[in-house]
């Protein structure tokens, strides 16, 4: 079943031939879509439950969750919900923004400059991706305590950026092994400096592998839970993962309120998914195709 | 592209010398660090022992109106050798008339001294003590330390009234200056000579000079921990604990909680082995620096930061896997259990049946993602295909949820009285199942159902990339020769596949070795840690067991497994060779 590439010649298939990868590729969608599809159901359930029933469509559509978990104040009269959707927003956004101008510089000197040490720091930023998170949350607990940053959106983005730096800096450096070396070098001829030809040429023409990595930052950001249980002991100072969880907690089981809430949360993070879908391909896989 | 900086490699006996001086340097840091450490370990002892007379002193302030305060005082400032004295500082109340009586001292030595005068001894406890007071509320904190200028440690509880939520009194106690002191600095002139010899011996072993480098000053900063404590020293003036009151307990945990020795142990075997890995390389990078800082300045700040807040928590979190609960050295002890024994004592579960069990999951997995990644990708990748566009962004839905709602939806679908996937069955006339029950094969097949559900998609997408870049020349060319569809597959599809594909797998193994979210959120390792992999495990006992030192061992281990399938698996494949172009 293996074919040619798409962009190839070739006589199109008729009847039964041209529709038998849609026999398989319309059951393979509708397993893709359906826990998505009763997440729905459960969060327009109303707050009373769901029926156990395989349909993914409530019998009694209401919006009784959505209201629920969106009007939810504390006991100082506080929004929490908007509270909570805002430090994910700010928190999300920042380590976005921190992470990708530090793992851009740096891809670019690992992917431009030979110098001592480049190898030990690329090797060092690979070995980051298997330490365990828990090994470093005992010690990232201290530190954050002893600079007085726990319940604090400051000290969630200092951490997030920095575990993000590793992977983002890898993706990168893989794309820009790819813009040809021709480029920078007629523009040093034209006399441009080198942070010139990184502002003006590199990072312009390396956008869809920035998109792609700044989403994955944003995502890792915006989905993180066991850093920010651990950080953050204020309802108020929650981010969106934190307090879903906690619909589902050990004592109290919400499952509509989760529901509603997951759609809420999930909504802005698919919505960025989408909008850089296309550069997925190139924007990861440039380097490693290079071969 | 810069040339390569041409340096000579140093001649041996340069460092050899090089080792020693390091090393003298760390031996200074350990001496300093063994000095705070001690101090800080003097101040939690000290604490704890003052708020236990604090908290007799509340007792014998309490007694006040019975007449026996004043013997109760003496007794504790009797049985105290280091109290200088005990106080009370009673709210005078208000009378019957409403009339404010004012602070009224209970005791305190010299007898003379008014309550305004005794508080201020220290700056933070006067003032939370005095509102204390006033406003008759109990304090945020449940008890107020104060180093005074002279030395004296100054500790007041505030006592509550009878009703259980005012303030009554604020006693307490002050004690007196102990001296501290530290190992004395020869240890550095030993440690350095451990250096010199150690690096001259090494010399002659049949190893790579940067393994024996390593080796020794990492050697000789061990040995000089070992030693630092051993060394003659006043040590701390202990006071006795009373115990009994849970304040008291709560000091001494939190006392226990901030020991500082990991951390130092970890810093330095850190810099030690970053020291000895480095020792012809920092040469190089500082001639580099000097002729050309430019591409230091692009990567400085990303390595800075993660040398913060990634890798110096790793070596403190190694350093915690050495250390038991109480800031005691037990070596290799915490690896000896994590391998020999069971974790839970609830359970039979020991690592390595978590370890085979983490390794079947993964592979399992990976296989899938693989699998479902490419036969989709191939499918999809068909000439002539209609609503490609549309399938493709219907079947990477997956890796847009986030992995948490994913593991959290399908714990949902798994749900025994509810879940869509009972119902299912009982439509078909099957019993329900109790997925998430007392049978580890249906807790794994619900972990690896959710898990494959979230992966392949990324492995699909990888794919679709790698079959888009491959020329459609090269199929042509074997339509030519006349090869068949699996030979084409076999020989054209796959080799070009290839690079693409490892570092997603090894990426992937990687990922699927550490899927804490789905274990955790959808079995939680049930039943009897049977699901449990490895990572989950490690958080249980660090977690529920409260056992930071075993855990921070078991995550070590964990990571050595990876490194080593990294390792082996790149030498393979050469995934990771751009590191050398």
């Amino acid at each position: 079943m293996a074919g040619s590439g798409h962009g190839s010649s070739g006589v199109a298939p008729t009847g039964w031939q041209a529709m038998l990868p849609h026999f398989l590729l319309i059951p393979v969608s509708v397993i893709t879509l359906y826990p998505v599809l009763y997440v729905i159901k459960l969060a327009l359930s109303g707050t009373s439950g769901a029926t156990a029933s395989a349909w993914p469509w409530p019998d009694h559509p209401s919006l009784d969750a959505f209201a629920k978990v969106a009007l939810r104040t504390d006991a100082h009269g506080t929004w929490l919900f908007g509270r909570q959707l805002l430090n994910s927003l700010i928190v999300s956004g920042a380590t976005t923004v921190l992470g990708i101008v530090l793992a851009c510089t740096a891809a670019y000197a690992f992917a431009r400059f030979e110098f001592p040490g480049r190898r030990a720091g690329l090797l060092g930023f690979l070995a980051t991706q298997m330490f365990p998170g828990i090994l470093t949350l005992i010690p990232l607990y201290v530190l954050i305590q002893k600079l007085g940053l726990l319940d604090s959106m400051l000290g969630l983005i200092l951490v997030y950026s920095t575990t993000a730096i590793p992977f983002c800096t890898w993706t990168l450096k893989g794309y820009f092994d790819t813009l040809p070396k021709e480029i920078e070098e007629s523009a040093i001829i034209d006399g441009a400096t080198r942070l010139q030809i990184f502002v003006r040429i590199i990072l312009p023409l390396s956008a869809p592998a920035i998109a792609v990595t700044a989403l994955f930052s944003f995502m890792a950001a915006w989905n993180e839970f066991v850093l920010a249980y651990t950080f953050l002991s204020q309802e108020a100072a929650y981010t969106l993962p934190v307090q879903i969880r906690n619909y589902v907690g050990d004592k109290d089981v919400q499952w509509s309120l989760f529901a509603a809430s997951s759609l809420i949360a999930a909504v802005p993070v698919m919505a960025l998914f989408y909008a850089v879908e296309k550069h997925l391909v190139g924007g990861l896989t440039a380097g490693g195709v290079k071969g | 592209m810069p040339p390569k900086v041409p340096l000579a490699p140093p001649p041996p006996w340069s460092r050899m010398v090089s080792a020693g001086v390091l090393c003298a340097l760390l031996g200074l840091a350990l001496v300093f660090g063994q000095a705070a450490l001690r101090s800080q370990q003097q101040t939690s002892a000290r604490r704890v022992g003052a708020l236990a007379v604090a908290d007799a002193a509340v007792a014998a302030a309490a007694e006040v109106d019975s007449g026996k305060s004043a013997k109760l005082f003496e007794s504790i400032e009797r049985e105290h050798q280091d109290i200088d004295y005990a106080f009370a500082v009673r709210e005078g109340g208000v009378d019957e008339f409403g009339i404010s009586r004012g602070s009224e001292v209970v005791h305190a030595k010299p007898p003379a001294v008014d309550a305004a005068r005794l508080l201020d001894h220290s700056k933070r406890v006067s003032t939370d003590g005095h509102r204390a007071l006033e406003i008759k509320q109990p304090l945020a904190v449940q008890h107020l330390f104060g180093e005074m200028a002279d030395g004296r440690l100054l500790v007041a509880v505030p006592v509550k009234d009878s009703s259980g939520n005012g303030v009554s009194a604020v006693a307490g106690a002050v004690l007196r200056k102990t001296t501290e002191d530290s190992p004395p600095l020869w240890i550095v002139a030993v440690l350095a000579g451990l250096a010199v010899l150690l690096a001259g011996v090494g010399r002659k072993l049949p190893l790579a000079p940067r393994v024996v480098d390593t080796a020794s000053i990492c050697a000789v900063v061990l040995v000089g921990w070992l030693l630092a404590p051993a060394l003659p020293s006043a040590g701390p003036a202990g006071v006795a604990v009373l115990g009994g009151s849970r304040m008291v307990a709560h000091a001494a945990v939190e006392a226990g909680g901030g020991n500082a020795g990991p951390w130092l142990l970890g810093l330095l075997l850190l810099a030690a082995g970053a020291i000895g890995w480095l020792l012809d390389d920092s040469a190089r990078v500082f001639a580099a620096l000097r002729k050309d800082p430019v591409p230091y300045f692009y990567v400085g700040p990303a390595i800075l930061a993660t040398g913060l807040l990634i890798f110096v928590p790793f070596a403190v979190g190694v350093g915690l896997s050495f250390v038991d609960g109480e800031g005691h050295f037990v070596g290799i002890d915490h690896y000896i259990e994590v391998l020999t024994s069971v974790v839970d004592p609830n359970s039979s579960t020991h690592f390595f049946r978590t370890l085979a069990l983490t390794t079947l999951w993964t592979a399992i997995n990976v296989g899938f993602h693989v699998g479902f990644g490419l036969g989709l990708a191939l499918v999809l990748n068909r000439p002539h295909l209609r609503a490609r566009a549309f399938y493709r962004l219907l079947l990477i839905v997956p890796w847009a949820v986030p992995s948490y709602i994913t593991a959290l939806t399908w714990k949902w679908l798994f749900n025994t009285q509810f879940g869509p996937i009972n119902a299912m069955l009982a439509a078909l006339g099957h019993d329900r199942i109790d997925w998430l029950g007392n049978s580890p094969l249906s807790n794994f097949g619900a972990n690896l159902a959710t898990n494959v559900w979230l992966g392949f998609p990324f492995m699909m997408v990888i794919s679709l990339g790698a079959l888009q870049s491959i020329p459609s020349e090269l199929y042509e060319a074997a339509d030519i020769d006349g090869a068949t569809t699996w030979q084409k597959f076999k020989h054209v599809t796959l080799p070009l596949l290839k690079p693409a594909l490892f570092p997603a797998i090894i990426l992937g193994t990687i990922w699927t070795f550490n899927a804490f979210n789905v274990i955790y959120l959808v079995s939680g390792g049930g039943p009897d840690h049977k699901t449990d992999i490895l990572i989950t495990e490690a958080y249980y006992t660090f977690t529920v067991l409260r056992r930071t030192g075993l855990a921070a061992a078991y995550s070590v281990l964990i990571f050595a497994i990876l490194l080593l399938y990294t390792l082996i698996t790149n030498r393979k494949t050469r995934a990771t060779e751009s590191v050398s172009t």
